[in-house]
């Protein structure tokens, strides 16, 4: 079925991106840099309530929850939504009020994220994913 | 046909996004003051053979194929030409920062790129006007 690479092209696509885009989530977890942005906008929102170090454990938690949703397919359009949010919020805070400082390399990727988040939300996760696996098992 | 309508905009704003973001990574290509930066890089540092002929192929690619995806003209062979290029780029300059940095973005590039290569221009483009394609957008999910 898988082989079956015209009919499938564009659910074989949306495999490749979110593995490639929840890879990327994973990695940025792990890193736990302050470069970061879903830290940084953490930090912006809860500086006044919660300690640097929570903060990056927030951060990386939102990020591995989103990858795991990303990979497996599992509520995608949602975690989609949360992440595309919290990079459209970044973009605001830079671009508009300048309350934060996102580095040429980082800006571009907060972008990038928010547009693969925003693909992912109205294509949806295509054939292989948790969610269709669900949806077809409802309907049968 | 009205389903589609949301998507289609998506479709559309996206597209003007990502042409706009290849035109102004090549307009390099028309500031002869980077010229040196990017005859070293290519020349001495990723050891290219002919590197201006290099550079002018990879920074041309990203502008004049940004530009036709802008317009929606071509824009399955303009993508091809950015995905080429954003491989290249991957494979060559960026393969040691593959997660953090211009691999992340080269990468992404490359992502968005094949998308264009697999849905085409969309129904507002010129490629709609001029070859009626119609059956450039609907090739979404198979079992939809």
């Amino acid at each position: 079925m898988m082989l079956s690479l015209k009919k499938y092209r564009f659910d074989n696509y949306l495999f490749l991106v979110r593995i490639w885009f929840g890879s990327l989530l994973i990695y940025h977890g792990f890193s736990m840099s302050e470069k970061d942005t879903v830290y940084i906008v953490c930090h912006w929102i809860l500086s006044s309530v919660l300690s640097p170090q929570i903060t990056f454990y927030l951060a990386a938690v939102i990020e591995w929850a989103c990858a795991v949703s990303l990979i497996a397919g599992i509520y995608t359009r949602f975690f989609c939504g949360l992440i595309g949010f919290i990079m459209l919020f970044a973009m605001v805070l830079f671009f508009l009020f300048h309350a934060i400082n996102l580095d040429g390399g980082n800006l571009a990727l907060t972008r990038y994220f928010f547009w693969f988040s925003i693909l992912l939300i109205f294509f949806g996760p295509g054939a292989w994913s948790a969610d269709r696996f669900m949806a077809e098992k409802s309907m049968s | 046909m009205k389903k589609e309508v949301p998507t289609q905009i998506m479709y559309l704003i996206f597209r003007l996004w990502f042409g706009y973001t290849m035109m102004s990574n090549g307009r390099f290509i028309f500031d002869s003051s980077q010229t040196d930066f990017f005859l070293n890089w290519f020349g001495k540092e990723l050891h290219f053979p002919a590197p201006l002929l290099m550079y002018y192929l990879a920074k041309g690619s990203e502008f004049f194929g940004g530009l036709l995806i802008f317009l929606g003209l071509f824009s399955r062979v303009a993508a091809s030409f950015i995905a080429f290029t954003m491989l290249v780029a991957t494979l060559t300059a960026n393969i040691h920062e593959i997660y953090n940095g211009d691999g992340a973005i080269t990468i992404s590039l490359f992502f968005f790129a094949c998308m264009f290569i697999i849905c085409g221009s969309g129904r507002w483009s010129l490629d709609y006007l001029i070859f009626k394609n119609k059956y450039s957008f609907k090739v979404f999910s198979a079992e939809r």
